[in-house]
C-alpha cells in the first residue's frame, strides 16, 4: 500500500557509509572516510531527485483539471 | 487508511535519527527528511486525486466554469510545492533560500490569479457603466 522503499534503501546505505566510515576514520584515513560519506550523500542525492521529479510530476497530473 | 499510522511511526522514529544526524552529518539529515516528504507525498498523491475529482463533479453539478475552479487547482498545487521546497530549506538552516523560495510561489500564486482579478475588475466596471 505505502511504498517506502526508498527510505529503506537510503538507511541500508546510511548505514553501510557509517560503518565504513567508521573503519576508514580507525585505519587514520580521515580524507577517504570523508570522500566517502560525500560520495554517499551524492548517490542519495540522486535518488532523491528522482523521487521528487516524480512527485511534481504527479501533483501536476492531479491538479490539472 | 493503514497507511496514517505507519506515516506517523515511521516520522516519529525518523526525528529520533534526525536529532542525532543533525548534530553528526547535516547533508544526510537534509536528505532524510527530504525522501520522506517525498515518499508520503507520492504516496497520497491517488488519494488526493480522489478528492478533486469529486471537487470537479460538484463545480460541473453547480454549472461552475473551469475557468473559476482551474486557477483555485492550480494554486493549491503552487502552494504545495513551494512549501516542500520553503520547509526542506528551512529546516536545514537556510532561511535566505527559503524566503527566496516563498517568494517565487507567491508571485506564480499572484500570476495565476490575474485573470479572475481581471474578471472581477470588467464586471466591477460594467456595473459602473464605465
Amino acid at each position: 500500500m505505502t511504498d517506502l522503499t526508498p527510505i529503506y534503501r537510503i538507511a541500508g546505505l546510511g548505514i553501510l557509509v557509517a560503518v565504513l566510515n567508521i573503519f576508514l576514520v580507525q585505519a587514520d584515513r580521515k580524507e577517504q572516510a570523508q570522500m566517502l560519506s560525500l560520495a554517499g550523500v551524492i548517490i542519495v542525492l540522486l535518488w532523491l531527485v528522482q523521487m521528487v521529479a516524480q512527485l511534481f510530476e504527479n501533483v501536476e497530473a492531479v491538479f490539472r483539471w | 487508511m493503514l497507511w496514517l499510522p505507519l506515516v506517523v511511526g515511521l516520522a516519529v522514529v525518523l526525528t529520533v535519527f534526525q536529532a542525532e544526524l543533525r548534530e553528526s552529518h547535516p547533508a544526510w539529515a537534509v536528505v532524510t527528511a527530504g525522501a520522506f516528504v517525498a515518499a508520503v507525498g507520492l504516496t497520497l498523491m491517488p488519494r488526493f486525486a480522489d478528492i478533486i475529482e469529486v471537487f470537479g463533479d460538484m463545480a460541473r453539478v453547480a454549472n461552475v466554469g473551469s475557468v473559476y475552479v482551474t486557477p483555485v487547482l492550480k494554486a493549491i498545487a503552487a502552494a504545495y510545492i513551494t512549501s516542500f521546497g520553503v520547509v526542506l530549506s528551512r529546516e536545514a538552516g537556510e532561511e535566505a533560500m527559503a524566503s527566496a523560495v516563498e517568494l517565487v510561489g507567491k508571485i506564480v500564486i499572484l500570476l495565476m490569479a490575474v485573470p479572475l482579478v481581471q474578471a472581477i475588475f470588467v464586471s466591477l466596471l460594467g456595473l459602473l457603466d464605465f
